[in-house]
């Protein structure tokens, strides 16, 4: 403690040191606190911690910085020497140096996490779960990290001594290697070549020195639901570094003993082991750059990999499912099938990252498999008789993690053996995920090992669950179900006091609402099915959905919030997504969404035929420029006037909606003014 | 025997520097006189267990002192290199020294007082380390070796920067512990020093002892070999000789070989180099 005390001394008293530490955390608290009156608006303590981690780097490299510049004061001072003789005397010496990181650690700590826990406090979400979660994420960030760039800094003095420039241009690179503007560096490999190994092998060494969240780009964002600090590579990576930062101390400060080989010892085990649990992390969400991150690698791995849909020539009957979720997804499912036709071949859809150990039959036999890609296929000749299957996998998807602190496999993404060829990912104009859930019934039993609750749309507790459905989707992580009745939303903990199921209530009346003006039938129900609420940067595939029908239960993005958004969103999903009908759609939506819907109040169909008219030579002259504006005042008022002339015979808004629907070229306003001119006749 | 040094080596990198040392140390004023790169610096390392040792044992009251718990608690050393924390004061830095040393606190003040006065700064107590002349940093680590009640006293180059008369006080210092329990080995290449300080002293040269003894007997090592030549003589000396002091009116020469000129009484540096040339 002595030396720890006087370690506050030198540093309060260099000139250079205090008003650096000063500075710093005046800084920080101004950037903590400058949007402070914003953060109590919007209340989202995950979002307030996620900006306090925007630059986490920066304490990293200021507490190397430190660090260093504490410890190389015993070299300057030559006084290492001298503190030598002593028992422990060099230990005692660091020892304090460290305690004072700690210290100021601490500090770097509490700051942000004392508005985050305000946020959390003034939000009202009661979780427990969210609470433990945002404490870890800021230990791990805002104290973990910058305790081991103090510890390399003490590193760096005992190491490389008085060699200023050297160890800068060290603390340079190492803060560099935490961010995304080293990608161009290690983009050469793929740039040269074209192939994917050698970028990614760059980018798995620059995660060995990646000890903060984020790059200095906003973009590089991970997704905070997923759980972030509780990934267990993370912890073991700041490990290796502690403690091997500390093995050099030691082996400096520690005279030749027993004592020292046992200390050195302790701390090159602890090591390694930390840097093969980090190697080995399996799944894990990477939000970056690189080729193999969750948003690119599906991109990149379709590109050349299309292939023909084939529909199955049997189907599956039952699934009973043992899921193990730890370093990534491990899986034995067993499967009865019903025959094939044709004496086709039994052809299966698993995503080519779970790789299949084995396949075996009801006795335990080897069932023998050719697996190409996406797609396995077992012989009529190889398939058992009695058509029971066990086919036993591990891996996991960049994309739609599986370990040990959240799952996140949408029904429709093959992370179970589906029955068929059919694709995952489509790279042409609507490149995405195919959401398509299956439309075939079948029997699920699952049982899920993981270290948290996992959700699923089947009935159960508990981990296990069973029921009949068309697909299984699995969610668990910083996730809390709330029960309303027999319906059931999985949400965001921290959206737990959200009044969620009101949302989703008054979302169907806008919807049904909706559909009634525009004479449609309402198929769609949010309210007879349970729904999970996902991720907030979860993305079903690149085309923007925002919530998908599973058939037995619904996947709506966490942002989707808004009533009136979601019910737009389910109002457009028969709607192409196509130029010109796309303006139109969201024109259509504001309408509905915002048009008072009174028939009765008078429009004069020969001005909005001009308008409408000049607005079509403007668009067929310069389509990208003279797109509709979706609260365009004239295509606004058209619609008004067509959902005045609709009686009971005739329906101009539902001829509008099958237009939109339909796979026809001709451009929307033209079919605008046809119709406006057909109910202008009709009226006449 | 305070000290025992029994067949020490130590190597460092592939120069062999010390090479095969034997010495027994009694309490006292042992000097440590040998040229640069004699490997003073490398022992005194040894007996402070900054170095380990490649062969040999160095024994503190007939204990290792690897395995000895009583040899640090009682060990003082100056580097010959020694500096402070500059942000600290005087006491601030013994006080840090005592903590290392685990002198107890209630005895802190009245020691690192009494240490301070032994080297005549106990009136900069509370100066900053940075306020300090290169002389009063040097004293204020010859105070420190002395915390503690130390009975081995290491110092390297105990005296370099010292003006005269912090010198003749450090030499006063140093007489008031001959007479203790206490062992104070002082490694300098000034043998003016070890001849005003020293009762024993150990000559190294090349990683060896060449005479390890009494300054007296050091001094009796030239006997006989040390001449008073005239200057225009010194071509008619036979065979080796070494000029130890050039004047107007002549030269002090130690030769190998007796000369027919005038013999001078030999001085503790005239043995020193007789031994040093290998002439004794």
């Amino acid at each position: 403690m002595e030396t720890y005390k006087k370690g506050w001394k030198i540093l309060i008293r260099n000139p250079m040191l205090l008003g650096t530490v000063i500075l710093y955390f005046l800084g920080f608290a101004v950037f903590i606190f400058k949007d402070h009156q914003y953060e109590m608006l919007y209340k989202n303590s995950l979002g307030t911690l996620r900006e306090t981690l925007e630059y986490a780097m920066v304490p990293y490299a200021l507490f190397m910085c430190i660090g260093y510049e504490i410890a190389v004061k015993m070299q300057e001072s030559n006084l290492a020497e001298t503190v030598s003789v002593y028992k422990s005397g060099l230990l005692r010496v660091y020892g304090g140096w460290a305690l004072l990181l700690v210290t100021l650690a601490f500090i770097n700590y509490a700051l942000p996490m004392g508005q985050v826990l305000l946020i959390y406090q003034v939000q009202g979400s009661q979780s427990g779960l969210l609470v433990r979660h945002l404490l870890l994420c800021g230990l791990l960030y805002h104290f973990v990290t910058p305790c081991v760039g103090g510890a390399i800094g003490l590193m760096l003095a005992v190491w490389l001594k008085k060699r200023r420039i050297l160890v800068y241009s060290v603390v340079l690179i190492l803060t560099l290697l935490t961010t995304n503007y080293v990608a161009p560096i290690l983009f050469i490999p793929f740039n040269i070549t074209g192939q994917t190994a050698g970028t990614d092998l760059l980018y798995w060494l620059k995660d060995l020195f990646t000890l903060t969240p984020y790059g200095l780009e906003p973009t590089a964002l991970p997704d905070i639901l997923y759980g972030l600090p509780m990934e267990p590579a993370r912890w073991l990576l700041a490990l290796f570094w502690l403690s091997g930062a500390v093995l050099v101390l030691i082996r400096n400060a520690v005279p030749q003993s027993k004592r020292r080989c046992v200390l050195l010892a302790s701390c090159l085990a602890i090591s390694l082991a930390s840097f093969v649990g980090w190697a080995m992390r399996g799944s894990v969400l990477i939000e970056d750059s690189r080729p193999s991150a969750a948003g690119i690698y599906d991109q990149l791995h379709y590109i050349d990999t299309p292939y023909e849909e084939v529909k199955p020539a049997f189907s599956v009957l039952s699934y009973d499912l043992d899921l193990c979720l730890y370093r990534e997804l491990s899986a034995t499912v067993r499967m009865e099938l019903s025959a094939a036709q044709d004496d086709r071949d039994y052809q299966f859809t698993l995503y080519h990252r779970f790789h299949i150990g084995a396949i075996q039959d009801e006795q335990g036999r080897d069932v023998r498999f050719t697996r190409e890609g996406d797609q396995f296929s077992i012989t009529q000749a190889d398939m058992p008789l009695n058509r029971k299957i066990t086919v036993q996998y591990t891996g996991f998807s960049p994309k739609f993690y599986s370990n040990a602190q959240g799952v996140s496999l949408p029904g429709y993404f093959p992370y179970y053996p589906i029955a068929g060829v059919r694709s995952i990912y489509s790279n042409d104009v609507l490149s995405g995920y195919d959401t398509r859930p299956d439309t075939h019934e079948h029997m699920f039993w699952v049982q899920i090992r993981a270290p948290y609750p996992v959700y699923c749309n089947l009935n159960g507790s508990g981990n296990c669950y069973e029921g009949v459905s068309t697909n299984l989707s699995l969610f668990g992580g910083l996730m809390e179900p709330i029960h309303n009745g027999p319906w059931t939303l999985y949400v965001e903990s921290q959206n737990r006091n959200k009044r969620l199921d009101e949302v989703l209530i008054q979302q169907q009346a806008v919807y049904d609402r909706a559909c009634q003006r525009l004479g449609r039938e309402s198929r769609l129900d949010v309210t007879q099915k349970n729904v999970f609420f996902l991720p907030v940067y979860f993305g079903f595939g690149s085309n923007g959905e925002k919530l998908e029908d599973m058939g037995d239960h619904w996947l709506i993005k966490q942002e989707m919030v808004d009533a009136e958004m979601l019910a737009e969103e389910m109002l457009k999903r028969p709607w192409n997504d196509r130029d010109g009908h796309q303006d139109l759609c969201d024109a259509l939506c504001v309408y509905l969404r915002e048009g008072s819907g009174n028939t009765e109040q008078n429009v004069d169909p020969h001005e909005i035929l001009l308008d409408l008219q000049t607005l079509y030579e403007l668009n067929v002259k310069d389509p990208v420029v003279n797109s509709i504006d979706s609260a365009d005042p004239t295509v606004q008022a058209a619609f008004a006037f067509l959902e005045k002339a609709q009686t009971s015979t005739y329906f101009p808004l539902q001829k509008l909606d099958a237009f939109l629907c339909s796979d026809k070229e001709d451009n929307p306003l033209g079919v605008l003014i046809n119709l406006v001119k057909e109910a202008m006749n009709h009226d006449a | 025997m305070m000290l025992s040094i029994t067949g020490l080596r130590k190597k460092l990198g592939r120069r062999e520097i010390l090479k095969g040392i034997d010495a027994e140390l009694e309490a006292g004023v042992v000097g440590l006189l040998g040229a640069n790169g004699a490997g003073k610096t490398t022992i005194i390392r040894c007996l402070t267990g900054i170095y380990d040792l490649d062969a040999g044992t160095v024994a503190y009251e007939g204990e290792d002192i690897q395995k000895s718990k009583t040899y640090r608690p009682n060990l003082g050393y100056l580097p010959q290199a020694f500096g402070m924390f500059r942000e600290l004061t005087v006491y601030e830095m013994m006080d840090y020294f005592c903590a290392l040393k685990k002198v107890p606190k209630e005895k802190r003040p009245a020691m690192i007082e009494d240490c301070l006065q032994k080297v005549n700064l106990e009136d900069r107590i509370r100066s900053r380390v940075s306020t300090l002349s290169g002389g009063m940093v040097r004293r204020v680590g010859i105070a420190q070796s002395l915390l503690g009640d130390a009975r081995v006293i290491i110092m390297d180059e105990p005296t370099s920067g010292l003006d005269p008369q912090e010198r003749a006080r450090f030499k006063n210092m140093v007489a008031r512990m001959k007479g203790q329990d206490k062992l104070a080995l002082i490694s300098t290449h000034i043998v003016e020093d070890v001849e005003s300080l020293c009762d024993r002293v150990l000559v190294m040269h090349e990683g060896q002892v060449l005479f390890n003894g009494d300054c007296e007997a050091l001094a009796a090592r030239a006997q006989g070999l040390v001449y008073q030549v005239p200057n225009r003589a010194i071509p008619q000396i036979k065979g080796e000789y070494y000029e130890a002091q050039v004047t107007q009116a002549g030269s002090r020469v130690i030769c190998r070989e007796p000369q027919d000129f005038e013999l001078l009484e030999p001085s503790l540096e005239d043995g020193y180099m007789a031994v040093m040339k290998g002439y004794a």
